[in-house]
């Protein structure tokens, strides 16, 4: 109930932030794409926060899951991944792209029965890889520009476009009306993969943090390039890539 | 007389033929086929990734792997376009003996961070894709392929064909991230929350290459 009232103002909200964020679409999907962080002494101090929670809560739960045997933490996540792929589909056949849904269709069939509720991840070894969209992507597949940089306690990185995009993916996502009356088991799930994401990238996230000079701007920077690459499905576009020939200039000169 | 109009003739035909023929420059003379460009930078991937993992593989110790990396990188990189750029806005307001030492400290950092960074990924397979250019920036894709398993992660190796013709190595993707653009991105950062003083980034590099960064410490 309380989720579902909830829903209905979080819908009221996407809708007025969706205007917001096509009005200023051409203005933040251009030249200030980089950083464009206009509120970046808040943003700092709300990572310094997550950053206290990832040292004495994230990170020691991660490190703990990952007692649990690599096959179990591997099913539990194939199963959730799974139960949210509708949340993919629907986004494939957002932005048209009907091969890919075909393959996110054939992965739910295959998975829930072959695959038992989901557990297993046969499709994958049949030819069917796993990829993943959400909302935000389908809105920048539009144009719409990611929008200053916002960093918010707990979910991390939310420029405006890919906060709307999480608001209509928890709203479309099965978890959420699968727990309708019971909204803690939901958050319990996003914890769930929260704690298996730490964990399965423990080394790498380590590593970045350890040798960035500064780990706020590599975060926002490895954020902005990871989501315009996976706007455009992975592929390098060449003639997006940054100008380097004026690093030539004087080249010879010593 | 008429050996001066013939003569003059052939002067100005020769002239007018010189003058409206292209000019005859070494790139003109040896205009690369660009078949066989793509054919050569995907080569050049497939010889320095190999070279990479047998590195991974077969250094006894950290700093055998070291090494090997800082004479690897400084054969198949250009070390210098990459310090310029992740100097970014930053590059022509440096001294020269500023970028000297910025240079020296950059090179031993790549060297540490993706040594580092790589340690685990000995027992892997770099498959080579495609390479596509736009005039002398090669983009040539690649698969990671892992023993154990895992999805295979996509890299992209950006080379640059320099004047005299041979392959560099500029950037690296790894998940859609462009490792020199992540650097300068954080360059940048510490460049102006210090007024643009370049021996704040310097600090910072001397402090990370001797490991003195504890984790979570980032300035702000």
């Amino acid at each position: 109930m309380i989720l579902r009232r909830f829903r209905s103002h979080f819908i009221a909200l996407v809708l007025a932030m969706s205007v917001t964020a096509c009005a200023s679409s051409n203005i933040a999907g251009t030249a200030l794409d980089e950083t464009n962080d206009p509120i970046e002494g808040f943003n700092r101090q709300m990572f310094a926060v997550n950053m206290t929670l990832d040292r004495y809560v994230l990170k020691p739960v991660a490190t703990g899951y990952l007692y649990v045997p690599e096959p179990a933490r591997v099913s539990v996540r194939n199963f959730l991944d799974n139960l949210s792929s509708p949340v993919t589909l629907a986004n494939d056949a957002l932005q048209g792209e009907w091969a890919r849904a075909s393959v996110t269709s054939a992965r739910l069939v295959i998975n829930t029965t072959v695959g038992l509720f989901g557990f297993f991840d046969p499709a994958a070894r049949w030819g069917f890889a796993q990829h993943q969209e959400d909302f935000g992507q389908t809105l920048g597949s539009y144009g719409v520009g990611a929008g200053p940089y916002v960093y918010l306690p707990i979910l991390g990185p939310s420029p405006p476009r890919d906060f709307l995009g999480f608001a209509v993916d928890s709203a479309i996502d099965p978890v959420s009306h699968i727990f309708d009356d019971e909204p803690e088991k939901a958050v319990g799930v996003y914890m769930v993969k929260g704690i298996d994401s730490r964990a399965t990238n423990m080394n790498i996230i380590d590593e970045i943090e350890r040798t960035s000079v500064d780990y706020y701007a590599s975060v926002r920077s490895l954020y902005r390039q990871n989501r315009k690459s996976r706007i455009a499905n992975g592929e390098t576009n060449l003639d997006e890539l940054p100008d380097i020939d004026d690093l030539d200039d004087d080249f010879d000169d010593e | 007389m008429r050996a001066f109009t013939l003569s003059f003739a052939l002067t100005l035909s020769f002239m007018l033929t010189l003058s409206f023929m292209p000019p005859l420059t070494a790139a003109a003379a040896n205009e690369p086929d660009p078949k066989a460009e793509i054919a050569r930078a995907e080569a050049f991937v497939t010889d320095l990734s190999v070279q990479a993992i047998d590195l991974l593989r077969y250094a006894e110790n950290d700093l055998e792997r070291e090494e090997g990396f800082t004479e690897l990188l400084a054969e198949k990189a250009n070390m210098r376009r990459i310090a310029r750029f992740t100097l970014g806005q930053y590059v022509r307001k440096v001294s020269k003996e500023d970028f000297a030492t910025f240079q020296d400290l950059l090179d031993q950092m790549i060297v540490k961070v993706y040594a580092n960074r790589l340690k685990d990924y000995s027992d892997e397979r770099v498959i080579v894709g495609k390479a596509r250019n736009k005039k002398r920036n090669f983009i040539v894709d690649s698969k990671i392929e892992f023993a154990n398993g895992r999805d295979p992660i996509s890299i992209d190796w950006w080379l640059v064909r320099e004047k005299d013709g041979r392959f560099t190595l500029f950037d690296v993707r790894v998940l859609g991230v462009w490792m020199a653009q992540e650097q300068r991105a954080s360059f940048s950062s510490v460049l102006q929350n210090n007024k643009g003083d370049i021996n704040a980034l310097l600090d910072h590099l001397r402090k990370q290459i001797s490991g003195s960064v504890a984790a979570g410490e980032a300035d702000s």
